[in-house]
């Protein structure tokens, strides 16, 4: 990479795709592991010998939930930005 | 490395990875304070405390970081070349 030579345009493409899906798993570890955290906190309170059904149902649930509140995060924090008119400021 | 299209890129991708971050910590902090059950969709009192968590998540960060700003150009008036003089020519 110290190399000074120009890449070419399949080079750059494969640097930036691989870099995008870098992004993509950090994010989706991101989200795993707050799902575990609060779900497990919610819905698995007295551990068994196995994972119960009704425990399974409120895991599914939950982690729906989960989703819709990130979702709600971004929507809000997105507004409120735009509403200050500054482009990524502030932060 | 000095091409302008990955500089670029990696400018972006990082801005996009620290929202990315600081959405899912919010999104945890908001967690604990508004969502103690979970039924087939957020409710809205759900919701609406999640957004107002949001908001005043920013207001408070807005808030620290102004008063943190203040304390240091006051300080800054202290010395001579402080950029506190500089504001008012």
């Amino acid at each position: 990479m110290s190399n000074s030579m120009p890449m070419d345009n399949a080079q750059r493409q494969q640097i930036m795709e691989q870099v995008n899906m870098q992004v993509e798993m950090a994010k989706l570890k991101q989200l795993l592991e707050g799902v575990q955290d609060k779900c497990f906190k919610m819905c698995v309170s007295k551990p068994g010998s196995s994972l119960a059904s009704s425990e399974q149902k409120c895991l599914g649930q939950c982690m729906d939930r989960y989703l819709d509140a990130v979702q709600v995060v971004e929507k809000t924090y997105i507004n409120r930005l735009q509403q200050e008119g500054g482009g990524a400021s502030g932060f | 490395m000095n091409d302008p299209q990955i500089q670029r890129f990696v400018v972006q991708t990082k801005q996009r990875a620290e929202f990315q971050t600081l959405v899912n910590s919010i999104t945890n902090d908001c967690w604990d304070k508004c969502i103690t059950y979970t039924i087939s969709s957020l409710d809205s009192k759900q919701e609406r405390c999640i957004t107002n968590c949001v908001q005043r998540f920013i207001d408070t960060s807005k808030m620290l970081t102004q008063r943190l700003s203040e304390a240091g150009s006051k300080s800054a008036q202290k010395s001579p070349q402080g950029f506190g003089s500089k504001l008012y020519n």
